[in-house]
């Protein structure tokens, strides 16, 4: 395969990825200013606080839970310790709308708390309220700071808090002072993530009924029928997200703790507190959440939603293979023909992860539709794209590629150049050279990668509720539509399905890695 | 000063120091030597708190630190510790490292400490981060972080295990100087014996979690306590040898003795035991040669088969598989029963 063409198949990839950011960016200009003076006196306001409040919430509950937790199991002896380890991270897999499906249903006005207290004249504070879409989004976010935090502790902390205590310092101190400030970038990056999670969070605020940015995008669309609203309100969204991913670029460039050492270190035993701190922990973010959905499913007398589950799986499948696909091709070129063209591409790859769905979706149909009725004026072609599942998949190719990029970019590393070199030798190239030497080498980082999408797309909700053809649901879309229409008991089954789909390859990672 | 008394360390089931016994004066400075995996640093974590005992006593200054069933705190101890890779916090800089252990001080008091240290091992980098040092100045720095807040002993794992070889050898010797002035009580683990015979005033030794000698370096290596001492501290070769009238019958003849253990012995003869002489009568078969410099290390074959290595100055080079003449030179017999 010629230069050329590597370069054309590479920038052709490239192009839908670059889309929404341009549209999103030129819609902001193009937006009629009425319409802009609508938002900001009327949308603005209480999307923005929203977004604010409900991010900075998160990232400070899940700063408190993901440190602690982090530091117990990294630093401290206690029972229950091997166990909780990999179990915390569990959450994980739960997305927050499925959370927010058990947990409104348990704490609303209807639900069996509110009433039981009314019985004996209690009142109750509204659970569909901010601190409410935070105690839930926390719960399902936490994971990525106790990771981060835990591996931190565990590679330097341990040192650093002997070298304190050697000084004189006292446990919580030598927390404090040594190890937790050794950690602190790697802390930051995760709570940077989350921050971004959040913004791009569209099931769990839309079950709870709150206004953000996504929520406000997806109603200034669907209820409005106002493009040029959502996609300018899509641009206040990315504002924040290219703010976000400056801040995460700074931390990271700055980094240069990475050294104290890591010979290992005996753990501080502490009581079984923290053994119930941990359970308390799971019980709230996984065990009551899923025991409530399952005792839901028990009790209803609907059908399962097989249909649902049908669509989901497949759409799963077409996106897998599609990223999988398109991630290849990024990391196979930015490693053979290392050029600014294959590394920008590659890197434009790894951003679809951190764009919002919401801002995706929008960000993609506009262009698309926009270029679909020029077609059918000037060339009569009548094939409109959008509202088609390949659409659909195009933008989940989008969002989810930088997934599949992590485990192939991983493989090919593995894949040493003299390798490469060699097969030259013997007058293997091209196309040739990825069939015999790249694929059955990448296979094993492959079927990760193609695992991972189909999941992350089966639990994604945004890009597939509006970008799906008319009547087409999956588990995710079905799961809007009851919790909109205040169906809890029905959403559960649905819900349940998501979270068990996405529990157990976490479950079956997580233990695989605790056992080595 | 320190006291350790029949001391076991065990992870799980397994032991990895057994009944350990050591004393160490006031102001002494004592290494102990022993392969990797031979408990040595196990002992130096169980001293500083960060091991329990699962038999016997540690005590500091009379105190008791660690018994089979209680220990004193880490923190509570008062005891330096300078880990292997200095561990230098690397969000402080020099100074705010040194003054890491003062906290309990005035702010005063512990600006003039950390000025007074930095004086004392000579650095002049008080405000730079730990990563801009170089890997010699990092040990200064760790060594004053660990003396600031005068502990009653000092612990040093591996010191110079993280430091290029050439520099090993000057810095064991300001080392030395420094430990000299600061009249510190220090224990130090290594795997070296030159930084263990350059450093301690007593060497121990440990093999397979067990105190094997602990004495003088002089004495450790002239008269090693059993085999295995002999062979690990030293270069050195074992031949056949037979006690009888006074003395040791070998390969290479006669020597006088009175430290004869049995009636067949292993004579453990070091190369400067053995001694090039062209007008010797016996003489052996060059086997391998290595260049050292202002000396070669020969392995020489005996007549017998038996091998023995001897240390020759570097004009005297001659070619593998030459007969060369060899005499005995030996000051200290040492043998052991077979």
């Amino acid at each position: 395969m010629s230069r050329i063409s590597i370069h054309t198949l590479v920038l052709l990839l490239a192009i839908p990825h670059l889309v929404p950011l341009l549209a999103t960016g030129v819609g902001w200009w193009r937006a009629d200013p009425e319409v802009l003076a609508h938002l900001r006196l009327y949308v603005l306001p209480d999307a923005l606080v929203h977004t604010v409040w409900i991010s900075l919430g998160v990232v400070l509950v899940t700063a408190l839970l993901g440190i602690t937790l982090g530091a117990l199991v990294a630093l401290c002896e206690f029972p229950g310790r091997r166990w909780l380890r990999w179990a915390l991270v569990l959450p994980i897999a739960l997305p927050g709308y499925v959370l927010a499906v058990a947990w409104i249903g348990l704490m609303d006005y209807t639900g069996p708390i509110a009433s039981a207290l009314r019985e004996i004249g209690l009142g109750w504070p509204e659970f569909r309220s901010m601190p409410g879409v935070v105690f839930v989004l926390s719960l399902s976010l936490y994971p990525y700071v106790y990771l981060v935090a835990r591996e931190a502790f565990a590679s330097q902390g341990a040192r650093a808090m002997e070298v304190a205590r050697a000084l004189g310092h006292r446990p919580l101190r030598a927390l404090l002072q040594a190890a937790l400030p050794l950690a602190r970038p790697a802390i930051v990056g995760a709570l940077l993530l989350v921050a971004m999670e959040v913004l791009a969070d569209f099931g769990t605020v839309s079950a709870f009924n709150i206004d953000t940015l996504t929520v406000a995008i997806y109603k200034a669309w669907f209820a409005l029928f106002s493009l040029e609203s959502a996609l300018a309100l899509a641009g206040v969204l990315l504002v924040l997200v290219i703010g976000l991913s400056a801040l995460e670029m700074r931390w990271r460039g700055r980094r240069r703790f990475d050294s104290v050492g890591s010979a290992p270190a005996r753990r501080i035993v502490v009581g079984t507190w923290a053994t119930v701190v941990c359970i308390l922990v799971l019980l709230l973010a996984l065990a009551i959440p899923v025991g409530r959905l399952f005792w839901l499913v028990w009790l209803s007398e609907g059908d399962w939603p097989w249909r649902f589950a049908q669509n989901s799986v497949l759409l799963g499948g077409m996106a897998a293979a599609s990223a999988a696909a398109a991630a290849t091709v990024f990391a196979v070129a930015a490693r053979e023909v290392p050029t600014l063209l294959t590394h920008g591409a590659k890197r434009l790859a790894l951003t679809g992860y951190g764009m919002p769905g919401a801002l995706l979706a929008i960000g993609l149909y506009v262009p698309v539709a926009a270029l679909n009725a020029w077609l059918a004026e000037f060339a009569q072609v009548d094939w409109a794209i959008q509202g088609s599942v390949l659409l659909l998949v195009l933008a989940l190719t989008v969002r989810f590629s930088a997934v599949a990029l992590a485990p192939i970019d991983g493989a090919l590393a593995r894949i040493r150049p003299t390798l490469i070199d060699s097969a030259r030798g013997l007058g293997i190239s091209g196309l040739s050279l990825v069939a015999k030497v790249h694929l059955p080498l990448l296979r094993s980082g492959l079927l990760v990668g193609l695992l991972l999408v189909a999941i992350d797309t089966m639990k994604e909700m945004p890009i597939t509720l509006m970008m799906r053809p008319f009547g087409w649901d999956t588990l995710a879309t079905r799961v809007f539509e009851l919790t909109q229409e205040g169906r809890w008991a029905e959403a559960a089954m649905p819900s349940l399905l998501i979270g068990l789909v996405g529990l157990l390859p976490i479950f079956w990672l997580e233990r695989g890695h605790a056992r080595t | 000063m320190l006291e350790l008394e029949s001391v076991s360390v065990a992870y799980g089931q397994q032991r990895v120091v057994h009944d350990l016994t050591v004393k160490l004066g006031k102001g002494q400075v004592a290494c102990m030597l022993g392969p990797s995996g031979s408990g040595k640093t196990s002992v130096l974590r169980a001293i500083a708190g960060f091991e329990p005992i699962v038999s016997g006593e540690i005590r500091v200054a009379d105190r008791l630190l660690s018994n089979a069933s209680q220990r004193v705190a880490p923190e509570d101890r008062h005891i330096g510790m300078v880990f292997q890779d200095f561990a230098l916090l690397p969000h402080l800089t020099v100074a705010q490292n040194i003054a890491f252990g003062l906290h309990r001080d005035s702010r005063s008091k512990r600006e003039s400490r950390v000025r007074e240290m930095l004086d004392f091992v000579q650095l002049d980098a008080r405000d730079k981060y730990p990563h801009e040092l170089s890997g010699g100045m990092q040990q200064r720095v760790a060594l004053a972080r660990a003396l600031a807040p005068m502990p009653s002993l000092l612990l040093m794992d591996e010191p110079f295990a993280n430091l290029d070889a050439g520099l090993r050898e000057r810095l064991s010797i300001e080392l030395r100087e420094l430990l000299e002035r600061a009249a510190m009580t220090t224990l130090i683990v290594t795997h070296t014996q030159n930084e263990a015979f350059a450093l301690g005033d007593q060497l121990g030794v440990m093999m397979a979690g067990r105190l094997r000698q602990w004495a003088t370096p002089y004495v450790v290596y002239h008269e090693p306590a059993d085999i295995d001492v002999a062979q690990f501290v030293g270069e050195s070769a074992l031949i056949q040898g037979r006690c009888g009238n006074g003395g040791v019958d070998c390969a290479l003849g006669m020597l006088a003795t009175r430290s004869c253990v049995a009636d067949d012995v292993r004579l453990l003869l070091r190369p400067d035991d053995i001694v090039h002489d062209d007008t010797s009568a016996v003489t052996a078969r060059v086997l391998r040669r290595a260049f050292r410099g202002a000396e070669f290390l020969y392995t020489l074959e005996l007549d017998n088969g038996e091998r023995v290595l001897s240390l020759v100055p570097s004009h005297h080079q001659h070619a593998i598989g030459e007969r060369i003449g060899i005499r005995l030179d030996v000051e200290h017999v040492v043998c052991f029963a077979r």
